[in-house]
């Protein structure tokens, strides 16, 4: 049968019992294993991985969304009044991107659409460790700001534009680095009551 | 058919006023008794207003944000998309604004 053999004297080795036994001369102590020590290294390799593996998990992406009014009159700030919406009124909405399972997060990507009703207001969009694009064309293409489009000229020349503000269909979060197990990253972007 | 009584009106007002001996203008035939300048001015707020009035979120109006993301493992496997839960405002209505008379130019 063959074993693993430990000694002072002698290197990890591996033998067969009859070969062992013919050999032994001055071993103090000696442990034996019924396979060979390749076979007990893979398996504890993996063992190992699959601790690590099990430990590591899954990531699982969470967008906590919320909305505040900006501009509060001070009734609605105390409690007074209830908090309400008209056209004209500054809206920030914030973005947690949170990573709630137990492995690490990769290439995280966070997408809002401009809701209806309300416009994007310039250079409010922020995100910690972010790339912030847009997109004026629903979605289809995303630029880094200023966005800009090709028009025609009155003499029949394509010029480049800059795309306003309120031409913004959606804003994409591209997050840059990696999103430990219950790490998050903060956006947020501001918009105008049409 | 409106738009071009419009226009036949704006034309009357340039083609049919003369100036008077105040050195002003004047209406001599028909249109309205006002000056082709305050009529295109007037003319053009009322067009911007109209336009304003069209672009406004009218109330009651629900704004619904909803969020998406996607994501990758650590050995860059996608993991798919998430949303998240709606956020809704809605927009309230202004108070009414009352348009008298102007009293003081009695």
């Amino acid at each position: 049968m063959p074993i693993i053999q430990f000694s002072k004297n002698a290197k990890l080795t591996s033998r067969s019992s009859e070969t062992l036994a013919s050999n032994v001369t001055g071993f103090a102590q000696t442990w034996e294993f019924p396979m060979k020590h390749r076979t007990v290294t893979t398996l504890l390799l993996t063992v190992l991985l699959a601790t690590v593996g099990l430990a590591q998990g899954a990531p699982q992406l969470v967008i906590d969304l919320s909305e505040e009014k900006v501009n509060q009159s001070t009734d609605e700030r105390s409690g007074t009044n209830d908090i309400a919406y008209f056209p004209g009124d500054t809206i920030r909405y914030k973005l947690q991107a949170r990573n709630a399972g137990s492995g690490i997060m990769t290439k995280p990507v966070v997408t809002d659409p401009i809701p209806q009703g309300v416009s994007y207001l310039a250079a409010t969009a922020k995100g910690e460790d972010s790339i912030i694009e847009y997109s004026i064309d629903g979605g289809v293409s995303y630029h880094n700001w200023p966005v800009t489009y090709i028009v025609r000229n009155a003499a029949g020349q394509n010029i480049e534009v800059n795309a306003t503000a309120d031409m913004i269909s959606h804003i994409r979060w591209l997050i840059q680095t990696e999103l430990p197990a219950q790490n998050y990253k903060n956006l947020e972007f501001m918009v105008e009551v049409n | 058919m409106k738009t071009f009584t419009q226009i036949k009106k704006i034309a009357t007002l340039w083609l049919y006023t003369d100036v008077n001996t105040n050195n002003k203008r004047s209406i001599t035939q028909g249109g309205f008794k006002m000056k082709p300048v305050r009529f295109l001015t007037a003319m053009v707020v009322m067009i911007l207003s109209t336009q304003m009035v069209f672009a406004i979120t009218p109330a009651g109006t629900t704004i619904t944000n909803v969020a998406t993301g996607t994501y990758a493992d650590v050995n860059g496997n996608d993991m798919g998309s998430v949303s998240s839960d709606p956020v809704t405002t809605t927009v309230s209505s202004v108070g009414g604004v009352t348009l008298q008379t102007d009293l003081t130019r009695l």
